[in-house]
């Protein structure tokens, strides 16, 4: 098992106090880990650490060997990401914004954009500009930017923000398809128990900031009749730790 | 350097799909043409066109130092603040300076190829009123004299040009609001542009007072000592705006 994300007691706590305490976990090539927790449990706070929008307080993190925050450059040379609303310039068309994210890569041409506007269903619209399209559009179109350099380690937090239920089912298609097809590797948030059971592989769950388990999916559905029934028996037992 | 030059790339992409920075070129190149005009109107309403004591060489040759002043003063450095402020506060305000930060940039190739852009606007929108001015000091029969040393002033105010975008880049660090930010530009500018102008000790020491340093270049002889000293004051001034602003910027959380 090859790693290419390896979290090493990572910790970034806001002044408010919120954030992520104490995160260890690594992630090997071709699996889909899920990161589940409610909300401001912490799972966008650790995307941001390992994307470098945000600088860990404590801890190291190694994306493919590289320094997440001395060696940016080379951690996110083969990362894909897509965390909160994807950043998109209202006054560009979504060709435009294609344009502009291929200069970052060697191996970014005309074809390799035109691909993955079909992949998520934007082709037709390529030429509008992104100010005007909802919520779902933008969210396909931050899924493009992130798909564009063929990257082999993606971070989608919440993925299907926003997105009916057609294409909340063609988004998981598509990350289950890479994954077993490609062997792309996917750090996934979500707050939806259900989506992660669908797509992952490996499930990690993450309450105030702490991380209470990572288990793999058939470790975490043997006791529990679902991932929800896993998710709640975590915090139960975290609950009940803080009572006694 | 590749990155760099795609960041560069980007940044002026988004600049130039801004319609004001093309209205303000608009703008720039008319005060320009109405400069040439307005001499030669005032001339000849008083009455000294025409009557062949004074020509329209003698008024409107060396037309773009004349209005090198209104560039150099107030068309550039307001230019430049807006487009710092659009590349900087702006894109931290509405969340899309992530673009480039979550792809395979490093922070100072940002910070730095957003100022490149910022400079590459000035020099660009500076090169389209020379010649917008040259073209109507020729066509008002003002002749070709200073339009070689006109060039040359042009490039060499680039310099202090570049360590004011640089000031604007770091005030940039500093404030959140995008409103903010450009009326701290603003505000700083002026009160260094009026310090300098009613406290004549403190000209020489601040970097605005150099806005227009070609004067310094002109002369049968090149004072060197004094330029130098000028030159090293400039690139100090350059130096900590540049790396303050890039550490202000790497320490931001997006």
């Amino acid at each position: 098992m090859e790693p290419v994300l390896h979290l090493d007691h990572v910790s970034k706590v806001y002044s408010n106090g919120r954030g992520a305490k104490n995160i260890t976990f690594t992630v090997n090539r071709g699996e889909v880990v899920g990161l589940l927790g409610p909300n401001g449990s912490g799972k966008t706070t650790i995307m941001k650490a390992v994307t470098g929008l945000c600088q860990p307080t404590s801890g190291k993190i190694t994306v493919f060997g590289a320094d997440a925050v001395d060696q940016r450059e080379e951690a996110l040379a083969k990362v894909g990401t897509l965390i909160e609303q994807p950043a998109l310039y209202e006054n560009l068309t979504a060709w435009d914004h294609l344009v502009m994210a291929g200069r970052y890569y060697p191996n970014v041409d005309q074809a390799r954009m035109e691909k993955v506007l079909e992949i998520v269903g934007l082709a037709p619209y390529k030429k509008e500009r992104c100010g005007k399209f909802s919520l779902g559009m933008k969210q396909r179109m931050g899924l493009a930017l992130a798909l564009l350099s063929e990257p082999e380690l993606m971070i989608l937090d919440e993925p299907t923000n926003g997105l009916d239920i057609e294409a909340t089912v063609e988004i998981r298609e598509i990350i289950i398809r890479l994954a077993r097809e490609k062997g792309v590797t996917f750090l996934v948030a979500s707050h939806l128990a259900s989506e992660i059971e669908k797509m992952c592989s490996k499930v990690m769950v993450l309450y105030e900031g702490e991380m209470l388990s990572c288990d793999s999916k058939e470790e975490a559905l043997r006791l529990n009749p679902s991932m929800e029934d896993y998710f709640l028996a975590k915090v139960r037992d975290k609950k009940g730790s803080v009572v006694l | 350097m590749d990155k760099f030059i795609a960041n560069l790339q980007n940044e002026l992409f988004k600049l130039r799909k801004r319609k004001k920075y093309l209205v303000f070129l608009i703008l720039g190149c008319a005060v320009c043409v109405a400069s040439g005009l307005r001499v030669l109107a005032a001339n000849f309403f008083t009455g000294q066109l025409g009557t062949g004591n004074i020509s329209p060489q003698a008024l409107l040759g060396n037309l773009m130092n004349a209005n090198l002043t209104f560039i150099l003063l107030i068309f550039l450095p307001l230019m430049a603040m807006m487009a710092a402020c659009d590349l900087f506060v702006g894109e931290q305000a509405d969340h899309t300076m992530r673009f480039s930060l979550m792809r395979p940039v490093g922070k100072g190739k940002i910070f730095f190829s957003k100022a490149a852009a910022v400079l590459v606007l000035c020099a660009f929108d500076l090169a389209v009123m020379y010649a917008v001015t040259t073209v109507i000091q020729l066509a008002l029969g003002g002749g070709t004299r200073g339009i070689v040393s006109s060039l040359f002033a042009c490039v060499l105010d680039l310099i202090p040009l570049a360590v004011l975008i640089l000031f604007f880049c770091l005030v940039n660090q500093v404030v959140k609001g995008s409103s903010l930010a450009v009326l701290l530009c603003v505000v700083l500018y002026i009160g260094f542009i009026a310090l300098g102008t009613y406290l004549p000790a403190f000209g020489g020491l601040l970097f605005t007072g150099y806005l227009r340093w070609h004067n310094l270049w002109v002369g049968v002889a090149l004072p060197v000592g004094s330029l130098l000293s000028r030159i090293g004051l400039l690139a100090g001034y350059g130096l900590v705006f540049g790396c303050v602003g890039y550490l202000l910027f790497d320490r931001k959380e997006s």
